[in-house]
């Protein structure tokens, strides 16, 4: 068979036809064919799709420490979250001495947690929520040196009426009169104190009014310590 | 995504454009006419398929022949079956909508030339199936065997060389 005569021979199968009634009904049976979208491999893994992973990954990964610090305590590993959380949250306070009073509060309430749970580590828990409240006191006590006087009153009673009860608790001394950083607020609250007893001073007896002026004198003299110490032993009658 | 209209009408352009070619060409290679209606059918379904999942078909001839080839390889190796057979070829003739061309196939020239074509490799069968019997162009050919023009032209060629070779043995 010669080239010519092969093409004749293969053009004339072109002839060869499929069933019009099968090719009619072929295509409506895939045309009522229904897929539905899937997700393919390729998507999910997409190079953006990986890195949006990653990001929301490591975005989780730096929420969890903050949301698992809210109840960490001084000297624990999640404690510098907490003081993170802290500073955000107090952001929102305006006023810088009710700022720093807040977070001696809480310090205090820390230091009050602590005594309250004795275990293996409470002594170095202790030692690290002292020195935070001392940081916390030494802020509260600038700032409340702005404050006028009628507010400061109330804010340094509250204070040192704290603090003088978790000094109970823990068996610790928080403030020292050796430390300048906390004498004003010492200061304020011997004022406050003399204040308070002389306005009942006709119930005083006559040594408990010498041991009034006496404890106005050393305060006059910066001697904060011993003059609370004498307004200490004043009891007033009422 | 397309609205199912138009992705139905697209699908029919081409169905419209294609079915008869891709019924043949599996025809030249599968030993009955229900095996060739099969494949021809999933051949098209999978092609709805694309079209449905709003996947983009650039090349709807290329992707039709390969995935013919494909489901023909498929069948093969299911079924372990042999290429066209000169007895089952007879049907062709049983068409009702044959004419006088066609009643030329009952030739036995022609059952041989169907035999050797099914005996030709795939890109060789494709090309002269292509170029000879559907009367492409070079162009055509190429976009359809995925080559260039200068290649699809060296296929043909070693196409028709090889079919001659096999008719002659």
């Amino acid at each position: 068979m010669d080239e010519f005569t092969l093409i004749k021979r293969l053009e004339s199968l072109k002839t060869i036809k499929p069933d019009r009634d099968w090719a009619c009904s072929v295509k409506s049976q895939i045309l009522n064919q229904e897929f539905e979208q899937k997700p393919s491999f390729s998507f999910i893994f997409s190079q953006k799709r990986l890195v949006q992973a990653f990001a929301s990954v490591a975005i989780v990964l730096a929420i969890m420490p903050f949301a698992f610090a809210k109840d960490a305590l001084p000297g624990e590993l999640l404690y510098g979250f907490k003081k993170v959380n802290e500073s955000i949250k107090y952001a929102f306070i305006v006023s810088e001495d009710q700022k720093s009073v807040a977070q001696l509060e809480t310090r205090l309430n820390e230091l009050d947690k602590i005594s309250a749970e004795p275990g293996q580590n409470q002594g170095k828990k202790l030692a690290a929520g002292i020195k935070e409240t001392k940081q916390a006191l030494s802020k509260a006590s600038q700032e409340l040196a702005k404050v006028p006087e009628s507010q400061r009153a109330e804010l340094v009673t509250k204070i040192v009426n704290q603090i003088s009860a978790i000094e109970e608790k823990t068996n610790a001394a928080i403030i020292t009169t050796e430390e300048k950083e906390y004498q004003d607020i010492y200061k304020f609250f011997i004022a406050n104190e003399i204040k308070e007893i002389e306005a009942r001073e006709a119930n005083l007896n006559q040594e408990q009014k010498d041991s009034l002026s006496k404890a106005k004198e050393l305060f006059d003299q910066e001697k904060y310590s011993e003059a609370m110490e004498l307004l200490y032993q004043i009891q007033p009658n009422n | 995504m397309q609205p199912k209209e138009f992705k139905e009408q697209f699908f029919s352009q081409i169905y419209k454009e294609y079915l008869d070619k891709i019924y043949r060409f599996v025809y030249f290679k599968v030993d009955s006419e229900e095996i060739a209606q099969d494949i021809t059918s999933e051949t098209f379904a999978r092609l709805w398929k694309q079209i449905s999942l709003d996947i983009e078909i650039k090349n709807p001839s290329g992707f039709l022949f390969k995935t013919a080839r494909n489901i023909l390889v498929d069948h093969y190796r299911a079924k372990e079956k042999n290429p066209a057979n000169l007895d089952n070829m007879s049907f062709m003739v049983k068409d009702e909508h044959q004419n006088i061309e066609q009643k030329i196939i009952k030739d036995e020239e022609m059952k041989k030339i169907q035999l050797a074509m099914a005996q030709l490799k795939d890109d060789y069968r494709q090309a002269v199936f292509m170029y000879y019997i559907e009367q492409e162009p070079i162009s055509e050919v190429a976009k359809s065997l995925g080559k260039s023009s200068n290649n699809a032209r060296v296929i043909i060629h070693r196409g028709m060389k090889q079919l001659k070779k096999i008719l002659e043995a």
